[in-house]
């Protein structure tokens, strides 16, 4: 895998860097791409918001609506780069941003973002996001994304990073005609495919942030990115920065589908508006893992899950006491004692409770989520 | 079917460390103002124990490490966390000499020390913090020590080692000397106010250890009952 990889990015600085330099070409790719990103949304749109004046389907235009995918459709202005998001866009009872509830292959896909408490007391708003998009039935697109606490527009950013990456991968779909011949990538081929989708995310934002008429920089909108799509032959996901990507295999076993990006001290991490594109040989990693890190899994999973790292202290097992090494290891694997009785708790009742069920097991379902002070945002497909 | 009926339990991760080392000075002047700083870090511990305006989880990751310096410096507390209903060692003053430099190298080596064990042990933590409390001049004054761990202070909170802070006590502080000190990060206490130090410093640890590392927190909120206001920081 690394060998390949290590091709691969040899590759990419041949072929795709050198245009991702060109800003003859960041110009006409940011025309395809408004900013505010609402031309990703059409009507059966999954990503529902319970109190979210910023959603982006309540202020979607006739204008917007894509009629296919490699339209480039010109859309009115929705904020993401250009305005703020809103700290009263929240549920204030049960601080939800934002929520996803659909079923899908006779099982179901939940999500929530939720402000965290810290957020409240810093008096800033959720800096996370979430967005899952059935392309057609077996095939679906799943994107988390976690602004920095330290970037000034840290939620613009990750709703940015989440919407672009949805419209570029149902845009690499139909162009690369995976749906169409049932196609699974290979992994090199993925990492080709996922590190274009990276690059132009990153390039988009560039672009839009030159054009703002405030001095903003790119950091400003620094976020994570989650993304993965379910294929009726598996599962593709590619990341960067921190946050957990997991799968229940079809023996019950849960594993990872990431490792997160981490440096020397804790939480410290890289963002998709970060300088990871430079050319660099070796190839760029942090933490000993590539940037983009992508993973393949062959064959359906029962469950896959992805999460900012608000929700890993209650679900993941990555400070855990190893007794021979005398010391704490991240083991990096959903921890069996929260997410089975999550989904056993979410398949026992009926669809219209489960999304207050799943937002009260997250805020106070155990010790470590009533304690957790950052957001959380956990997006959960359960497949039957 | 509620919240009540969910039978999941936390992953047993372990919590995130922040280490804060407090470097008193219980030479002969402080003895006017010795039992309000006792009584005041005591409120300290219990207003951490019961997490008394502070995030639930701040007992289970400040850990507190206690050194009283005059012409020794003396080990009050070693860095754990606190144990349920644990008092401080009363510290008692002496008339002797101020031994500043000694106490400063002897807490920096305690963080290095115990950054050592969070990483041998796989723990993560914040940034340590070093608060040191002094009501005058290190004395016998040696300039050259001095100018030594100036340097070192310098580029240790340059290079993010820890964040250090100097609390100048009484009339005769040397606010030049504690700037050196504490790489110009030194405030000068109201009075003998040490209760409404300690109830700031425990709500900035509250707020250190509910922070991301690298994110801009505000801890001014209080500060003014004891002293002029802080800029932001990062964590």
């Amino acid at each position: 895998m690394i060998n390949l990889i290590e091709k691969v990015t040899s590759f990419f600085k041949n072929q795709v860097f050198q245009n991702t330099l060109d800003m003859e070409k960041n110009k006409s790719i940011s025309n395809d791409f408004d900013i505010n990103g609402s031309d990703v949304i059409e009507d059966d749109v999954v990503v529902t918001s319970e109190s979210n004046n910023d959603n982006p389907s309540n202020n979607i235009s006739e204008e917007g609506t894509v009629s296919t995918l490699s339209e480039n459709v010109k859309i009115e202005e929705i904020p993401i780069i250009s305005d703020s998001v809103s700290k009263n866009d929240i549920d204030e009872i049960n601080k939800v941003y934002l929520s996803t509830l659909q079923s899908c292959d006779n099982g179901y896909v939940i999500g929530a973002s939720i402000r965290g408490r810290s957020h409240e007391l810093h008096d800033t708003p959720c800096q996370d996001y979430h967005i899952f998009e059935k392309v057609i039935d077996g095939w679906y697109i799943l994107a988390v994304s976690d602004g920095a606490g330290s970037a000034k527009y840290a939620a613009r950013g990750a709703k940015a990073n989440s919407t672009f990456s949805v419209r570029l991968v149902k845009q690499m779909l139909m162009e690369k005609r995976w749906i169409e011949n049932e196609y699974f990538p290979t992994e090199l081929e993925w990492y080709i495919e996922a590190r274009a989708i990276f690059e132009r995310i990153k390039l988009i934002i560039r672009t839009k942030v030159s054009e703002l008429e405030e001095e903003s920089v790119e950091a400003d909108f620094n976020a994570t990115l989650l993304l993965a799509i379910v294929t009726p032959k598996g599962v593709l996901t590619a990341h960067i920065g921190d946050g957990r990507m997991g799968y229940l295999s079809d023996d019950d076993e849960w594993k990872a589908m990431m490792t997160p990006h981490k440096g020397d001290e804790a939480n410290q991490t890289i963002f998709l508006q970060s300088g990871w594109t430079s050319p660099m040989v070796p190839a760029f990693k942090l933490g000993g893992i590539f940037v983009p890190e992508i993973t393949i899994v062959r064959g359906m999973p029962k469950a896959i899950v992805l999460m900012s790292d608000g929700c890993e202290r209650a679900s993941w097992e990555c400070s855990i006491m190893d007794i021979e090494k005398g010391k704490f290891v991240d083991n990096n694997i959903p921890y069996k004692g929260f997410m089975n009785p999550l989904i056993e708790a979410l398949d026992s009742c009926s669809h219209e409770d489960r999304m207050q069920l799943f937002v009260d097991i997250l805020n106070h379902g155990t010790t470590a989520c009533e304690r957790e002070l950052d957001d959380k945002t956990m997006l959960l497909a359960v497949f039957k | 079917m509620g919240v009540e009926r969910f039978r999941g339990e936390s992953a047993p991760n372990a919590e995130m460390k922040c280490l804060c080392v407090l470097v008193m000075d219980v030479s002969g002047s402080m003895e006017p103002c010795i039992e309000e700083l006792n009584d005041a870090l005591r409120n300290f511990f219990k207003d951490i124990e019961y997490a008394r305006g502070l995030p639930e989880s701040t007992k289970d990751q400040l850990e507190i490490c206690i050194y009283a310096f005059d012409e020794e410096v003396m080990l009050k507390r070693n860095p754990c966390l606190l144990k349920p209903g644990e008092v401080p060692a009363k510290l008692n003053q002496r008339g002797s000499t101020t031994e500043s430099v000694a106490a400063l190298r002897a807490a920096i080596q305690m963080v290095e020390d115990r950054k050592e064990f969070y990483k041998d042990t796989g723990q993560p933590y914040y940034r340590p913090w070093i608060v040191f409390m002094t009501d005058g001049e290190p004395y016998p004054y040696r300039e050259n020590e001095i100018a030594e761990i100036e340097e070192q202070i310098r580029l240790d909170e340059k290079a993010k080692k820890y964040r250090i802070m100097g609390l100048g006590v009484g009339e005769n502080i040397s606010e030049k000397t504690l700037r050196r000190l504490t790489n110009n990060n030194a405030r000068k206490l109201k009075g003998t106010n040490f209760g409404a130090f300690f109830d700031w410093l425990s709500n900035s640890m509250g707020i250190i250890v509910s922070s991301k590392p690298g994110q801009k927190v505000d801890i001014s909120a209080g500060s003014d009952e004891w002293m002029s206001k802080f800029d932001d920081f990062e964590v």
